[in-house]
């Protein structure tokens, strides 16, 4: 049999963010959580996301939902659907999702 | 085709979340499920392959069928969109051209498409990676054990081939914030294979992507605007919400993987548009728009996911059906297929495509139809 190495970086980052963060915990909570990641996506201390002065190195909040409940780009980039004084908006894709969690199939 | 038992890896939830499978398991019950798997002769491998390729081929066919015909409205198509596929399907910007065939086969007759997950297909990091780590550790057929696994090596291929193609060598990846996972894991694993072709990936959710009025630009949450944009949110979604006209604003400026055309083949009229175009086809089950008159059928939307709104009518009478909130658009009728019947284990096999050529197999087992609580059973073969 062939082998083959996958060599995965992001997918083991990311999985272990999710449960750290309790993936598979009660649902019924309602709990939301958030983990701090570079532009790559990698987690990275929460302080990074805190710090103001570093806006613009790419350093994000990565909103992660349990039961239902769903981040909405106002908690962190004003009111969804309602133009930023930049004249950006937000919240215009992502409405259909709600009813279903999930988007794949 | 044989589903044979065989004993879990002892630590098999640790070794399968270690890998990033973090919805192993469902309403407390594994959702990946290794306490079986399916064995494969490899004329049998052979049969599913050629049957894949085909299907696809049918389908390129079926694409040009309906936009020489122009049965957008069939579909439930919106006007303002067909100018947009048109003008995809001709242009042919970059794909990654991948979708899963789910198939109904038993190993005597040939394999029957039920429909075709194109535009957002998921099971794919569970058929890529993580039943390939499982036959590594178990090799269940000895030293030979094999796979129908390509998936991986030709994803990094494909966007491999596209990099030269692609507007920007920084792609954003977008998904929904799930609840358990699913789409996240799926999002970032093909995150890492276009990141070992070279490119640079940046994640966002599907609702901080931002509209700038000023540039007629979608943006991330950095205000830089988006010049490649893969999603797992599906099309149907997309042209209905807020921004969906926008996509037309600044369609010319942007690159979305995969392509707009995907609408005409992730809807369930392809079913019907494919046996009004190959009637007979033993590919293909009997589909059409309006119900059979011997009674006995399977009733699907237009547009839904994981077996939503289905209904199966056997002479006449209702004997299973799923709820949901689909069905607004139309729906299509199809023959009912026999699905065999392993001790109560219904399987259906997801039969991949990635730049339109068959990559691989997955096998998920339910009931009479196949929700999103299958349960995802690996597979082998002995070449």
């Amino acid at each position: 049999m062939k082998t083959k190495k996958l060599g995965l970086l992001l997918v083991p980052a990311v999985s272990a963010a999710l449960l750290a963060l309790g993936c598979g915990d009660d649902p019924a909570s309602g709990a939301r959580s958030r983990a701090c990641v570079d532009a790559q996506g990698r987690r990275v201390a929460d302080n990074l996301c805190n710090d103001r002065n570093n806006g613009s190195s790419g350093y994000h909040w990565y909103h992660i939902a349990h039961g239902g409940s769903f981040s909405s780009a106002s908690e962190s980039h004003g009111a969804a659907s309602s133009p930023h004084p930049s004249g950006i908006s937000r919240g215009g894709f992502g409405s259909s999702a709600h009813a279903s969690a999930h988007a794949g199939g | 085709m044989e589903r044979i038992p065989i004993a879990p890896r002892p630590r098999w939830r640790e070794t399968v979340e270690a890998l990033g499978l973090v919805w192993h398991t469902a309403n407390g019950q594994p959702y990946w499920n290794e306490a079986a798997y399916y064995r494969f002769t490899a004329g049998e491998i052979d049969e599913i392959e050629t049957a894949t390729a085909e299907l696809q081929r049918l389908c390129l066919a079926a694409g040009q069928y309906i936009i020489d015909r122009k049965l957008f409205p069939r579909l439930g198509i919106p006007p303002w969109v067909v100018p947009l596929i048109e003008r995809a399907w001709e242009e042919e910007p970059p794909a990654l051209f991948h979708g899963r065939f789910d198939l109904g086969y038993d190993g005597q007759g040939p394999p029957k498409l039920f429909e075709y997950n194109c535009d957002t297909p998921t099971a794919l990091f569970e058929a890529a990676v993580v039943q390939w780590d499982w036959l590594e550790a178990v090799r269940p057929l000895g030293p030979e054990s094999d796979q129908f696994n390509s998936l991986h090596e030709r994803l990094v291929a494909k966007w491999r081939d596209l990099s030269p193609y692609l507007r920007s060598q920084v792609v954003h990846f977008t998904h929904v914030d799930d609840d358990a996972g699913e789409d996240t894991i799926t999002v970032t694993y093909l995150r890492d294979t276009a990141v070992q072709a070279g490119l640079t990936t940046v994640p966002i959710l599907i609702d901080h992507v931002g509209w700038d009025a000023g540039r007629h630009r979608f943006v991330d949450v950095d205000c830089s605007p988006i010049d490649v944009l893969f999603h797992l949110y599906p099309w149907e979604w997309l042209v209905h919400e807020e921004f969906g006209p926008r996509i037309a604003e600044c369609y010319g400026a942007m690159q979305w993987i995969e392509p707009i055309w995907k609408m005409l083949w992730s809807n369930k009229a392809l079913l019907a548009v494919l046996w009004e175009m190959a009637p007979g086809h033993p590919n293909l089950l009997p589909a059409s728009f309006e119900p059979p008159r011997d009674g006995s059928y399977i009733r699907k939307p237009l547009l839904a996911r994981e077996g939503a709104n289905v209904t199966v009518v056997k002479d006449g009478r209702v004997i299973a059906e799923t709820g949901g909130e689909y069905g607004e658009e139309g729906f299509i009728y199809q023959a009912l297929y026999d699905l065999p019947d392993f001790d109560g284990n219904l399987p259906v096999l997801g039969s991949w495509i990635v730049d339109g050529e068959p990559a691989g197999l997955g096998v998920r087992e339910g009931g009479l139809v196949t929700g999103n609580l299958g349960r995802f059973v690996p597979h082998a073969f002995v070449r």
